[in-house]
């Protein structure tokens, strides 16, 4: 694989970045750019090669070819680096059921050797915003799928990352979390982070997102902002455009 | 009723496949004639047979009569253990019927007895096949009708108390699986072993008397009936691999005993409250801290309290050495070492060898480490820690769990064992063993974590290979040091050895362990 060369004002890079397992194509020569304070929106169909894009860009899974940089350090090379400026949420997150909800946040801000002080700081000013108070002294293993996702969205902005890589966050989320969560990744655009988004959710894409990547079936299939598609395809909504575009692949 | 029993059991046995039945008397009938041939009849064709050959090597009666009561009491605890681990009805349902048979028209009543009358079926052809296969040598005995009656009787018997060990041990652990009652997976177990130890034993040794009757028959009486060893050493060696195999089989009933035991305690309500509160150690007041092994310890820690707060991680274990020791010293004493012949001294090394396999086979914590993190491996692999600390933090965690649990096992030795025995020698052997198995285990862990648990039950031939991997890498560290221990020069230098080797291999295990972490996915 090789090292990318990224300029400061690129947050995430991909390159050809491809997987294989075995004889099946997953993900094929995907080349992204996504600089800081732009929220990009990865689109596509059931095994469209979202996820994999995305594991593959936070160090989970190796890619067969091509190479990924996260705020300048390549992921292959450098992962300790990249990982320390990223903060990636799975499309099921789960946690430690043995510890509690504080006992997992402050863990997971250890891990970013974040000092106790201010972990505890942003442990209770997140817990506050996602309404998890009532919930910080339940163990993890406790909690309905919709808390759990709230604790593990709260564990990820504890430790402010550059750059978020998220996999259909608004999933299970109720609809005050789910607007919650909008506004803060908007405010996250605001501060200059870069947002990486895998949604089914079209309407919330089209609502936050700036620009879009949509794969089918593992390609690349269209690249570019709402305004290029819309001189593309007319004036259609996100919606209209991707059903059209993979109804023509 | 038995109209509709008969259309519905047709109609099923045409859907399990009649092919199914043929092939395997074919297979059964292919094994027997070959096993025969070479038991009992190759003689005008080799020369000698498969009997006459170990009884020139000198077999005596009782070690024959051991061995064949062995291999069928091994066939119940591999129904025992097949049972427990299957995710289907053994013999009765398949994972098939349950999904496709099921949901169709078919009553489940007509369709259980359907496959259970193929079932007796086939074992009523097996029987059949294997009566025949030796019905050359029935004849020259002189078996009269009733005691051939009582032999197909019996063969068939334990072959239903096979499947019906299977069966049972099946309901245990699926009972556990979906949280079923205390008393309900208790009567299970009891059930169980009182098919194993009261119910089987007794067919057992009728088949084991009627086969050494044509053993007998077929060798001079003068070399089957004489107590006196032909072969000493023989009959040490197979003492200590009888002890030893039998050493291994009684884990594996303790382990799955005290697993069902002590899962069902853990999930019953009434200790829900006691629960909770072990569970509540330091709730609320754990400080993560990075010391001067970096992230290992950060990972230490949280895999230590998950561990500590997580009964059935901590106790079970725990229940199953205790088990295993009560069962150990109970055969052991009671039932093993008077069989023995007068005059034999088991030598050391056979406990110590009995000691070495359990001390392999109570790896688990190491095999657990990577399967217990399947949904959260996402946490460990996007976050800034290196993976050589958390590869070194399980590591060290797995070593002090195998430590606490391999300790009864040391007091117990030294509690039993003969005083010429070093309980030091001992100690130093398994913690040695413990550095060396344990960094295997974290290496097939990370290699492939569903080995151990996590997706289902582990692939059987995993579960057997893996002690067979530790039990190969490191059976040379208690053979070394117990053949030099006692000489002042020699002693120290094969430690220095055997330390050189145990630093070499665990280093490569836990090197390529990092490896296989960074390659790992999802599972």
């Amino acid at each position: 694989m090789r090292t990318l060369v990224t300029s400061n004002q690129t947050a995430i890079k991909a390159r050809r970045i491809s997987k294989r397992y075995g004889g099946v194509v997953a993900l094929n020569d995907l080349n992204l750019e996504v600089p800081y304070g732009c929220i990009h929106g990865l689109v596509g169909p059931n095994g469209a090669g979202k996820s994999t894009a995305l594991r593959i860009l936070c160090g989970i899974a190796q890619p067969s070819g091509g190479a990924a940089s996260i705020s300048g350090f390549d992921i292959e090379n450098e992962p300790e680096r990249a990982k320390a400026t990223l903060g990636y949420l799975p499309e099921d997150p789960s946690g430690y059921d043995a510890l509690t909800v504080q006992e997992f946040l402050l863990f997971i801000a250890k891990l970013y050797n974040i000092p106790r002080n201010t972990a505890e700081e942003r442990v209770k000013r997140y817990v506050h915003q996602f309404k998890l108070e009532e919930h910080l002294e339940k163990y993890i293993g406790e909690l309905s799928r919709g808390s759990m996702h709230r604790v593990v969205l709260c564990s990820l902005f504890i430790h402010e990352p550059k750059v978020f890589l998220l996999d259909d966050p608004f999933n299970s989320l109720d609809p005050y979390s789910s607007w919650l969560l909008r506004r803060i990744l908007i405010d996250k655009r605001r501060q200059r982070r870069a947002v990486l988004l895998a949604t089914h959710m079209l309407d919330i894409a089209e609502r936050i997102c700036d620009s879009f990547t949509v794969l089918n079936r593992g390609i690349t299939i269209a690249q570019g902002t709402l305004a290029q598609f819309r001189v593309r395809f007319g004036p259609s909504s996100l919606e209209e455009i991707f059903l059209k575009l993979t109804s023509e692949t | 009723m038995w109209k509709e029993f008969w259309f519905s059991a047709k109609r099923s046995l045409t859907i399990v496949l009649v092919v199914e039945v043929i092939a395997g008397v074919v297979a059964v009938s292919a094994f027997l004639a070959l096993a025969m041939y070479l038991l009992f009849y190759a003689e005008p064709t080799l020369g000698k047979t498969l009997i006459s050959t170990l009884v020139e090597l000198g077999l005596t009666s009782t070690a024959v009569s051991d061995v064949i009561y062995f291999i069928l009491l091994l066939f119940l605890v591999s129904s025992l253990v097949k049972g427990f681990m299957s995710s289907s009805f053994g013999l009765v349902m398949s994972r098939a019927d349950e999904n496709l048979v099921i949901p169709s028209p078919i009553a489940p009543r007509s369709l259980y007895m359907a496959k259970k009358f193929k079932g007796l079926v086939m074992h009523v052809l097996t029987v059949t096949a294997i009566l025949l296969a030796v019905f050359p040598l029935i004849i020259q005995v002189g078996f009269q009708g009733f005691e051939l009656i009582l032999l197909f009787i019996g063969f068939l018997a334990l072959m239903e108390i096979y499947g019906f060990t299977e069966n049972i041990s099946y309901c245990a652990s699926r009972a556990l699986r979906h949280g079923g009652s205390r008393s309900r997976v208790l009567a299970m177990i009891i059930l169980v072993i009182l098919t194993v130890f009261i119910v089987a034993s007794p067919l057992i040794m009728l088949l084991d008397g009627a086969a050494f009757r044509l053993l007998a028959h077929l060798y001079p009486p003068y070399m089957f009936s004489q107590m006196l060893l032909l072969s000493p050493s023989l009959d040490i060696a197979l003492g200590m691999c009888a002890l030893s195999g039998e050493t291994v089989l009684l884990f594996i009933i303790a382990s799955m005993v005290s697993k069902s035991g002590l899962r069902a305690w853990v999930s019953s309500p009434k200790l829900a409250q006691t629960r909770s509160n072990f569970i509540g150690i330091r709730k609320n007041k754990l400080i993560w801290k990075t010391g001067m092994i970096g992230g290992s310890r950060l990972i230490f820690a949280k895999d230590f309290w998950i561990t500590l707060r997580n009964p059935s991680k901590f106790f079970v274990p725990i229940g199953t050495v205790v088990t295993l020791l009560i069962f150990a010293f109970f055969f052991q004493t009671i039932f093993i070492l008077p069989s023995y012949p007068a005059g034999i001294q088991l030598p050391e090394g056979v406990f110590l060898l009995s000691t070495y396999l359990v001390t392999i086979c109570i790896l688990s914590p190491a095999w657990d480490s990577f399967a217990s993190e399947r949904r959260t491996l996402f946490i460990l692999k996007s976050t800034p820690i290196h993976p050589a600390s958390i590869i070194r933090g399980k590591y060290l965690l797995a070593l002090l769990q195998s430590a606490i649990f391999t300790s009864p096992i040391i007091g117990a030795i030294s509690l039993v064992l003969p005083h010429t025995l070093d309980v030091f020698l001992v100690a130093l052997e398994v913690a040695l063993v413990l550095l060396v198995s344990n960094s295997v285990g974290i290496l097939v862990s990370a290699s492939y974590p569903p080995a151990y648990r996590g997706m289902g039950p582990p692939p059987f031939l995993i579960l057997l290979g893996l002690p067979l991997l530790c039990a190969t890498l490191t059976v040379i560290i208690p053979i070394l040091l117990t053949l030099c221990y006692g000489n002042k020069v020699l002693f120290p230098f094969m430690l220095l050895c055997v330390l050189a080797y145990v630093w070499k291999a665990s280093g490569s295990c836990l090197k390529r362990a990092v490896q296989s972490f960074v390659k790992l996915q999802e599972f």
